[in-house]
């Protein structure tokens, strides 16, 4: 007599552990997903959080480091749409090697159609009053609005229309709403404000 | 006479649900790790926002005429989250107070939907010189 076999699964069995795995690995795949999805997401965030600090603290020490004369159009601290200018004669950090010594003009720009935060710099010119020829270099994207605002000790005012001088600004805030889903920060909306120089 | 070998193949099904509640459990881990990352990134989010609008508000104070006294406010529509407390006395130094310099103690606070979190710093503030003063 042949003895009894007991190998394998019996059907009841066998749907069950498919059934089980089924859902276990949904589970575990969507898992997997939102993982990559949100390491993605982490890697993209700490990038635009670094270049938004690293704006900020090059804004800061320009700013404070900007040479304003009221008297001389060629050093007026100019604001606008979505720009700032000014002169100085601080080293320059970016360009170094590519930017003449001496008077500087930066310019900070909004491009909105690229949705983008640049820096140009160039040699301080009478000539034209603005920068010679520039160096310019994009620091921070997927910005939807950006504005500059300036404190005359009391109150918040936007900086808008073409480039004029703003002299009676104590301070200065710069407000940046990024695109959705591209903000390094809790809200769409960052706002940080700088000391003018006495 | 060959005698034939009984062989037991196979797992049974107490094996494969033990499998699968180890798997459960690796998956169950892997979410709550996932889970502290996302709040660590908020927290750091949150952190940053909070760090820009101190920055922001001792901007303000430093070139405005500052006032003695305990205030508290917002920072408007765009950061409904965030509230900010401000104490400003005179600086003193062995209880004589020093012209002209302020002590600030600036606490920004914030919640989110898990919890409250807040930004303490103390600095020393001149006053702004006035226009008199600065020509």
């Amino acid at each position: 007599m042949m003895p009894k076999r007991n190998n394998g699964f019996t059907f009841v069995e066998l749907i069950l552990a498919v059934s089980l795995s089924a859902f276990l690995l949904t589970i575990a795949g969507g898992f997997l997903f939102n993982m990559t999805e949100f390491s993605a997401r982490a890697i993209a965030d700490s990038l635009t959080s670094r270049q938004l600090e690293f704006c900020i603290e090059t804004l800061r020490k320009e700013i404070q480091e900007s040479r304003t004369d009221g008297t001389d159009p060629l050093y007026a601290f100019l604001g606008g749409d979505g720009t700032i200018s000014f002169a100085t004669s601080r080293t320059e950090i970016i360009a170094r090697s590519e930017v003449p010594r001496g008077y500087l003009r930066i310019e900070w720009h909004f491009d909105e159609a690229r949705g983008t935060l640049g820096r140009s710099v160039g040699a301080l010119s009478r000539s034209d009053g603005r920068a010679g020829k520039t160096h310019s270099i994009e620091l921070l994207k997927n910005i939807e609005r950006l504005s500059f605002w300036r404190y005359d000790g009391k109150k918040w005012f936007p900086i808008t229309g073409s480039p004029t001088s703003i002299p009676d600004a104590v301070a200065l805030k710069l407000e940046i709403t990024f695109r959705s889903d591209a903000s390094p920060v809790s809200q769409q909306t960052f706002s940080t404000a700088f000391v003018m120089p006495r | 006479m060959l005698k034939r070998l009984s062989m037991k193949s196979g797992v049974t099904l107490l094996e494969v649900l033990v499998a699968m509640g180890i798997v459960a459990l690796v998956v169950g881990a892997t979410s709550q790790g996932t889970a502290f990352l996302s709040r660590k990134l908020v927290e750091g989010r949150l952190a940053q926002t909070a760090r820009a609008l101190a920055q922001q508000k001792l901007a303000e104070l430093e070139a405005s005429t500052l006032v003695k006294g305990n205030f508290a406010g917002d920072f408007g529509d765009d950061f409904p989250r965030f509230t900010y407390r401000l104490a400003v006395d005179s600086a003193n130094s062995r209880d004589v107070s020093i012209p002209g310099l302020f002590d600030v103690r600036l606490t920004v606070e914030w919640n989110d939907s898990y919890a409250t979190d807040s930004l303490g710093l103390e600095t020393f503030l001149a006053e702004y010189p006035s226009d008199a003063e600065t020509e």
